[in-house]
């Protein structure tokens, strides 16, 4: 399979050709060290933050909440189904834990502002 | 009247490390208004992370980087009068501000720091033909009806234009279960980060069309379609390229324009390629006394690079209002060849440390140079792999040299120059 | 039962409802759209001309004529903001100076005031920033300018207090001739039952009267659009400028409005639909272009907004008033094109005498003095504005930043006769979000301030009516719908 990246390091933004035809993944097209790791790191496990708002049952205004450290990105919208449907009460404080295991990641889902 | 030494015009990054670093530096007799309920500005509505790296080394979300300014803040004991709006600022320093609590207040001021903001260009400065039904918001607003009114803005939704915010939206709706159906840029390169790009858009195959405009906009009470055309060279859309969207929203995402309607008011000269005032390296802008900083002075990508720059600001505003000092001359800072918008625009002789010019390039500029030169005399030569009009671009210049010239000129070239 | 229902809440039905309001007599004004001043009198150039463009004889002359005599003290009345500024018809070529002077002549001919020929000279005194190529105008010194929408929510306002009843969000679709006037079906099973009733319905005369069973009056619906600029450019001109109206047309014009914007347009399109006031591409060209021939160094870099008015257009030509042959007890104000807003007033004045002779009314011995609209905020000098903080602290919440609209300015246009009710409405009786950020900064606190006065959840705030909410979901609802439609 054949893959085409672009790097996020930096404003070049260099078009990254993955190719695992060879049975390992095989690299072109980076310009830096960086560039490289990027590339090995995205088509092996690529994961991100998930960061969202999501409904209080006692106020009108929302929680903004994050993962505690990055999701693998093929869970990001089972994940938001799964703290979307929370039931999550004011008062919350930044660094509150909401949810402890995200989608059985075993990473957990944090306030990030405060609501009184 | 009361009299105050310092005042600070807008608690969001800008406004809160501006009143830090003057209190810091032993500034008693501190105000800062602002007109939300509660400060922190714009980072109140942007959840996503990436905030902070340079400042503090980790990837903060907007509301968690703000709430550390706050509470350092409030451990400074600034108090910081929310929901008040400035009216007025005079070019002697004289502010008129208003607020529910305490009515109407004029206050002199021994300094003065700007730092309102930026607001989003509106679709009335893109004339673009068609209806006016609901449905059609800045990204910015919509960020705010969802991420503070926990409000959903629309179901189906194109975006126009490929700024940052524009792509934060893109995945927002998408992950609060709105069907985002593309992403429309009038130019032929995105406005957004790489990594916006990426992770907004291809990660929920989002698509972009670069070099496409929205032509038309349909419905009559809610937004029900928009007609999207590929455009020239000259961004005139081209005939039979129309492509139609079903969708009840369209988000703008059209650039930033430094909120100086106060500034411009109390007598402050504007660069019209910033949109801001013309700053000395102390920030202070062409009214003696009157500072400026962050978005209100030219728009940033980076928060930490505001933070940074307004802590000079607040520093230098103190120093003003603990008295006078002997004008030394300023030296010139040109904007020259591909750059856009350096500030700051002056170099007082007389301030210390070394010179951070930022700047935009106009265009995408690869193997790039960036030069400061005074005349045919080379101050400085940076290599940059890439410059993209997107990103501020800065470099530091050494103060010694810097301060000894008369007019210096900063400018880049792209390696095929 | 009323004595009298208006169709359409326009300009023109305000202006017959306040009229009416002033006999002994019960009278509806039924309007389909959310709130009043919602077609034409909305988007239009907001000029009270003086008189000399209508042809001698016509009935656009004479009510032009006289609404313009009283459109000052009305609006001194009624508080809405009213300039005399003058206008200038201007010639760009020695060719268009017969036109001029036929003008001149009509005008005095229909018995305007104040008209007088000026040369390339002192022309381009009076307007530095015409274009050199001017070559006479004629000056039309009691040619004024109005703000369309306020004077209508003032009479509306005026008509209420009086007694009118005003219904919204209602469409008259059939009308029945009863025993003792009509009845007339407003929508599911509700009718009104009146016994006469006065058609002000702008570009939708011709359906209404058919309605009623009279002949079709055919109603050409002719867009234009306009251009809006920010306040900085206000003071570009000072009079209304016009262009030599030529077999094309009358051009565009370029105008100051009262609240101190530069406006310009409209051009003129004949369209189908007379709903469809979409800006199109052409036409936005167009009419920047033939700015251009008055205000060559023209700049849409503070352009606000851009929007388009659908004009009714009659294809006679001249405006229709008094009673429609074919139906009792049935008036009408239709045709009401330009000088439509000018004439309000007299169309108003005359239709009411006329209602009150064919229903033998009295007039009311004293009438209620007007709501006085409060001086706005963003006009008051620093102690007024102390003072109305002691009197009520929501003047101390600015709630729209570019134009200085305060909360106490949105609660109180929530709370007037007729009310504002969507956040359009409160945009045109505030300036609220008519700015340069248009809206970008007030648009959510304006909901709030709805959706508290209303006590509808902010779901339910709309831009311009039903079908029209600004944000029609909470974060929460979207996968709850999910869940539900899995399993239904």
């Amino acid at each position: 399979m054949a893959r085409e990246l672009i790097c996020v390091c930096c404003p070049m933004g260099c078009r990254i050709s993955a190719d695992n035809s060879g049975g390992s993944w095989n690299f072109s097209g980076y310009t830096c060290k960086r560039g490289l790791e990027y590339a090995s790191q995205e088509v092996a496990h690529p994961s991100r933050v998930l960061t969202a708002s999501i409904p209080l049952s006692n106020r009108s205004v929302p929680v903004s909440v994050k993962s505690a450290s990055p999701l693998p990105k093929e869970l990001l919208i089972s994940a938001m189904r799964q703290i979307l449907s929370l039931k999550v009460e004011a008062p919350v404080s930044i660094g509150q834990v909401l949810l402890k295991d995200v989608c059985g990641t075993g990473i957990s889902l944090i306030a990030t502002s405060d609501v009184l | 009247m009361e009299r105050i030494d310092v005042l600070v015009v807008g608690a969001g990054p800008a406004g809160l490390a501006a009143a830090i670093a003057a209190r810091e530096a032993g500034c008693k007799s501190l105000r800062v208004i602002e007109r939300e309920e509660r400060a922190g500005g714009v980072l109140r509505q942007c959840i996503h992370n990436g905030f902070g790296l340079h400042r503090f080394g980790e990837e903060l979300t907007g509301p968690e980087y703000a709430a550390r300014d706050i509470r350092k803040a409030a451990e400074l004991g600034i108090e910081i009068d929310v929901s008040t709006t400035v009216l007025s600022v005079s070019n002697d320093r004289v502010v008129t501000v208003i607020s529910k609590s305490r009515g109407l207040e004029t206050i002199a001021c021994g300094a003065i720091v700007l730092a309102m903001g930026c607001r989003e260009r509106p679709r009335g400065a893109l004339s673009t033909p068609g209806t006016r039904p609901a449905g059609i918001y800045t990204a910015g607003n919509a960020q705010k009806m969802i991420n503070l009114m926990g409000l959903m803005p629309g179901k189906h939704a194109v975006i126009l234009g490929s700024g940052d915010i524009g792509l934060i939206m893109a995945r927002r709706l998408t992950l609060q279960g709105a069907k985002v159906l593309a992403c429309v840029e009038i130019m032929p390169y995105s406005g957004g980060l790489n990594r916006n790009i990426v992770q907004c858009l291809q990660d929920f195959d989002i698509p972009l069309y670069l070099s496409h405009t929205i032509t038309d906009i349909r419905g009559s009470e809610r937004l029900t379609g928009v007609t999207m055309s590929r455009v020239d060279e000259n961004r005139v859309p081209i005939k039979g390229t129309e492509t139609e969207f079903e969708c009840d929203t369209l988000l703008l995402s059209c650039g930033l324009i430094p909120e100086n309607e106060l500034t411009q008011r109390a007598g402050v000269e504007l660069d019209s390629a910033t949109g801001g005032a013309r700053v000395t390296d102390r920030l202070e802008t062409s009214v003696s006394g009157v500072f400026a900083c962050g978005n209100v002075l030219h728009v940033h990508d980076l928060v930490d690079y505001v933070s940074e720059e307004s802590a000079v600001a607040g520093r230098a505003a103190y120093e003003y209002a603990q008295g006078a000092r002997d004008f030394a001359g300023r030296v010139k800072v040109v904007s020259g060849n591909n750059v856009r918008g350096a500030v700051p625009q002056f170099i007082d002789k007389d301030s210390t440390g070394d010179v951070r010019i930022m700047f935009r390039v106009g265009k995408i500029l690869k193997r790039a140079r960036v030069l400061v030169t005074e005349g045919n005399n080379e101050l400085l030569s940076v290599r940059k792999p890439v410059l993209v009009p997107g990103e501020m671009v800065n470099i530091t210049l050494s103060g010694e040299k810097a301060r000894s010239a008369g007019e210096i000129t900063v400018s880049a070239f792209g390696g095929d120059e | 039962m009323y004595d009298i229902a208006v169709i359409g809440g326009g300009v023109v039905g305000c202006a017959v409802a306040r009229e009416l309001s002033r006999y002994n007599a019960s009278v509806c004004v039924i309007e389909r759209q959310s709130d009043v001043c919602m077609g034409a009198s909305k988007a239009n150039s907001g000029i009270v001309h003086a008189g000399f463009d209508a042809a001698r004889g016509s009935m656009k002359a004479r009510y032009n004529v006289r609404g313009a005599e009283m459109m000052p003290e009305l609006c001194a009345f009624l508080g809405v903001p009213y300039m005399n500024n003058g206008a200038l018809v201007v010639a760009f070529s020695q060719p268009e100076r017969s036109e001029i002077e036929r003008l001149f002549a009509q005008g005095k001919e229909n018995g305007v005031k104040g008209l007088r020929i000026v040369e390339r000279d002192e022309l381009l005194l009076l307007e530095p920033k015409l274009s050199p190529d001017a070559v006479c105008a004629l000056l039309a010194e009691t040619s004024g300018i109005v703000s369309p929408y306020e004077l209508t929510f003032a009479m509306a306002d005026d008509a209420a207090v009086n007694g009118a009843q005003f219904m919204l969000d209602k469409r008259v679709s059939g009308a029945k001739r009863t025993d003792k006037g009509w009845q007339l079906s407003v929508g599911g099973d509700e009718s009104v039952e009146c016994r006469l009733v006065i058609s002000c319905a702008g570009v939708h005369a011709g359906e209404i009267r058919e309605l009623f069973g009279a002949d079709s009056l055919k109603i050409i619906p002719r867009r234009g659009v306009y251009y809006l600029l920010d306040h900085e450019e206000a003071p570009a001109f000072s009079h209304t400028m016009f262009q030599t109206p030529t077999p094309m047309g009358k051009g565009v014009l370029v105008t100051p409005t009262t609240h101190g914007n530069l406006l310009i347009g409209p051009t003129a399109e004949d369209i189908e639909n007379a709903d469809n006031t979409a800006c199109t591409n052409e036409e936005l060209q167009k009419a920047l272009l033939m700015a251009k021939k008055t205000y060559p160094a023209l700049s849409l870099r503070t352009n606000i907004t851009n929007y388009a008015g659908v004009r009714a257009h009659p294809e006679d030509d001249d405006f229709h008033i008094g009673e429609i042959s074919g139906a009792e007890f049935v008036l009408e104000a239709s045709g009401i094109e330009s000088p439509g807003l000018s004439a309000a007033p007299a169309i108003g004045e005359s239709l009411a005498a006329l209602a009150a002779e064919k229903l033998s009314l009295t007039k009311k011995s004293s009438v209620l003095p007007p709501v006085q609209q409060k001086k706005p905020f963003r006009e008051m000098n620093d102690d007024e504005r102390r003072e109305a903080c002691k009197a009520d602290a929501e003047y101390g919440a600015v709630v729209c930043r570019c134009e200085t609209i305060t909360l106490a300015e949105i609660r109180a246009s929530l709370r007037r006769p007729v009310p504002a009710r969507t956040v359009d409405a409160i945009k045109r009786r505030t300036r609220a979000g008519m700015g340069r950020c248009q809206s970008g900064f007030c648009l959510t606190r304006v909901m709030e301030a709805i959706a508290e006065e209303e006590g509808i959840p902010l779901t339910r705030v709309t831009k311009q009516g039903a079908g029209s909410e600004i944000a029609p979901e909470y974060i929460g609802d979207v996968l709850r719908k999910e869940a539900d439609d899995g399993k239904n």
